[in-house]
């Protein structure tokens, strides 16, 4: 138990320190990157060449990917807390499961597509990374989760099945 | 679920209560309550033996087939 306690403190910490910030910066980014499109440097990791709009753009739809990021860790977190109150094996933590897996491979195959769109159409420029990038690595933690939603779906009808035997 | 349990009708005819045969046989009302009801998806031998050993009976006496 004393491990669910450390993890559940970093979660807590990261929520505190890192999502909550990042809540009200990224709406207040989502706004300020078409008051001062030289902001846009802060997401891009290269100059923008092209169409003022079309990075808007790009940038805006990096902003949804980062707020499904906050959700899945504001849903891991709401799992832990079933885990603490000795429920693993509730529909919710089997639920929440699956949504953080989905979640995570929608964020990692969104964000492979929109920087690999974004450095063609605002660079002109073809890049494709073949090694470990970080959303192969999110594909890879989003079904994993997904994998374990279906675990905890068998180990919850195998927990039905014994509380039922008499 | 195509096998019925007739624990009720054995107790009936043995003229026992319920709570009787759950401290003979050594499991919880609770449980027992489950198996008559027919909620039960599994019945241990060691159950089923205490069962017909209190009710003085056959386990084809509690567990009976019947088609869907």
């Amino acid at each position: 138990m004393r491990k669910l306690i450390i993890l559940k403190s970093l979660i807590d910490f990261i929520w505190i320190v890192t999502c909550i910030p990042m809540i009200a910066l990224l709406l207040f980014f989502s706004v300020f990157m078409f008051i001062n499109p030289e902001s846009l440097k802060a997401i891009f990791d290269f100059e923008v060449d092209g169409n003022l709009i079309t990075a808007q753009f790009f940038a805006f739809l990096l902003i949804i990917t980062c707020f499904f990021g906050i959700y899945c860790v504001y849903l891991f977190r709401k799992t832990l807390r079933y885990f603490q109150r000795v429920k693993p094996f509730h529909i919710d933590v089997i639920k929440n499961f699956y949504k953080i897996g989905y979640l995570l491979s929608i964020i990692g195959i969104g964000g492979t597509i929109l920087f690999f769109t974004a450095r063609l159409v605002l660079k002109s420029e073809l890049k494709i990374n073949l090694g470990m990038s970080p959303y192969v690595m999110l594909i890879c933690l989003g079904l994993f989760f997904m994998v374990l939603s279906e675990v905890f779906k068998v180990a919850k009808q195998a927990k039905e099945e014994n509380d039922l035997t008499v | 679920m195509p096998i019925v349990v007739n624990l009720d009708i054995m107790l009936a005819k043995r003229g026992m209560k319920s709570y009787e045969l759950a401290e003979l046989i050594g499991i919880t009302t609770a449980n027992l309550s489950i198996l008559k009801t027919g909620k039960a998806k599994a019945m241990r031998f060691s159950t089923l033996e205490a069962i017909c050993k209190a009710l003085n009976c056959q386990p084809s006496d509690i567990l009976e087939y019947v088609e869907d």
